[in-house]
């Protein structure tokens, strides 16, 4: 148990390091796939609620994108799931493309929304290191909580 | 059948509910307040200790390891400082006549903005800072407002916009959302200054065709916004083209602030006695976050608190 809590509680901090130094890069998502993936419900809610809140708190936007966003990452979970073994790494990097072409989705209607003009090519960079860095960042996590789990 | 008709059911609640609670937040601005003093409090308090110790070391390689440097920049510094100390002297006179002259023609005192000391401690974070921003390790218990101007010695960095206890977000000048009144210190002619994006040079709008801004003035807030105080340098022309077929002049201009190597900033305080509703920022409409945050930072500054320096 208080196992599992430090590993989440460890990797919350690393993320919150690695968006320092990659801006625009949401480095909880692929903790949110390896949620998604173990299947524990109460987990998935109480971490996703977690991620909202980091990153609505320290966004620029008025509340709300961050639920788009995070039932965006939800919904092609399980779109691909109903396709493809969702434990592999080929199912997560093809996942981390349609999430970068999500991320310019939720751009789109929070621009939309707001009469604000959007800086488009910090917007697309922050794209690009969604879909480079989701892969490794998810392989990371997944392969420790492997470990974890097999010295349970 | 069901299946799919359950489906398309769940998502059209899930639109109405999150639309509902959307449109609540942009007019009272509750939830977002919630997560700026959650969310963006954890960011700081996650941040603070790694950014602390790092200056630390600086500051150690800066005190023990490399004195070689120090000689030849205390003597620069001993130069700069006979030199500041001659204009603070001339500067001395004239202030005096300005103020015997604004008395003679009962023009009213400007009572002075209070600054406050603060470090940026990351730069756009996370996938909801789709605007050009930083966080700085000072929030509402500081000083740091919403809405309040935040500068360097340089000039004009941004508006703070969300603010926790301890951290806030600044919206900067490069934004493409960003827009200050500004004035040329020498043509005297008005324009709006606006961001176009990291990297990009601000563009200066409604410029009357008939003034004669040239490369090379300084460009300083106006004050007519009723957001920066007057007289903040903001910018330097370095593009000024007049086209007789144009409704307005292209004026391009270059921040004075270095946002690539932003560590320290100042907040700036307005002075006591301001109503807070001419202080706040309102980019996304009427949100209504200022009194409680008035009220605690009043309440900090009769304790003594607000130390105005760098934590």
């Amino acid at each position: 148990m208080w196992r599992g809590a430090l590993w989440w509680g460890g990797y919350l901090i690393l993320a919150i390091w690695l968006q320092k130094f990659f801006p625009g890069l949401d480095a909880l998502a692929p903790a949110c796939i390896i949620c998604l993936q173990e299947e524990s419900r109460e987990r998935s809610m109480i971490f996703l609620l977690f991620c909202i809140i980091i990153q609505e708190g320290a966004g620029t936007f008025p509340f709300g994108l961050s639920i788009v966003w995070y039932s965006l990452i939800m919904l092609m979970y399980y779109v691909g799931q109903w396709f493809f073994m969702s434990g592999n790494f080929m199912f997560v990097a093809a996942l981390s493309l349609a999430l970068g072409l999500g991320r310019l989705i939720v751009a789109q209607l929070a621009f939309f929304l707001h009469p604000l003009r959007p800086d488009l090519p910090a917007l697309l960079a922050a794209c690009a290191l969604q879909i480079i860095f989701t892969p490794p960042l998810w392989l990371l996590g997944y392969k420790s909580r492997s470990v974890l789990r097999a010295q349970r | 059948m069901a299946g799919p008709k359950r489906i398309i059911l769940f998502f059209c609640f899930g639109l109405c509910c999150f639309l509902g609670l959307y449109a609540w937040d942009v007019r009272t601005g509750r939830l977002t307040r919630l997560a700026s003093l959650s969310g963006l409090e954890i960011v700081g308090q996650v941040l603070y200790p790694g950014v602390w110790l790092r200056d630390r070391a600086v500051q150690f390689v800066d005190n023990y390891l490399a004195l070689s440097s120090v000689s030849v920049e205390n003597a620069r510094l001993t130069e700069e400082l006979g030199a500041l100390r001659r204009k603070l002297l001339d500067a001395g006179e004239d202030q005096l006549e300005l103020f015997r002259l604004r008395g003679l023609m009962n023009l009213p005192d400007v009572p002075p903005w209070e600054k406050t000391g603060a470090r940026v401690i990351a730069g756009r974070f996370g996938p909801q800072a789709m605007l050009t921003s930083v966080i700085l390790n000072k929030g509402f218990l500081g000083g740091a407002l919403p809405g309040a101007p935040v500068v360097t010695p340089q000039g004009v960095v941004g508006r703070v916009l969300h603010t926790a206890p301890h951290s806030s977000t600044v919206l900067l000048i490069t934004d493409p959302s960003f827009r200050v009144a500004v004035v040329g210190q020498e043509s005297r002619a008005r324009g709006i200054l606006f961001g176009s994006g990291e990297g990009n040079p601000l563009l200066v709008q409604y410029v009357d065709p008939q003034t004669n801004m040239r490369p090379g003035e300084l460009l300083i807030c106006s004050g007519l916004d009723g957001i920066m105080p007057k007289g903040v340098p903001a910018a330097r022309i370095n593009v000024a083209r007049y086209d007789k077929n144009a409704l307005f002049p292209h004026i391009a201009a270059t921040p004075l602030a270095d946002f690539s190597r932003l560590e320290e900033v100042l907040v700036l305080i307005p002075p006591r006695g301001t109503k807070p509703d001419e202080l706040l920022y309102e980019p996304f409409g009427s949100v209504d976050v200022l009194p409680d945050f008035a009220g605690a930072l009043e309440q900090e500054m009769d304790d003594g608190a607000a130390d105005g320096g760098v934590r």
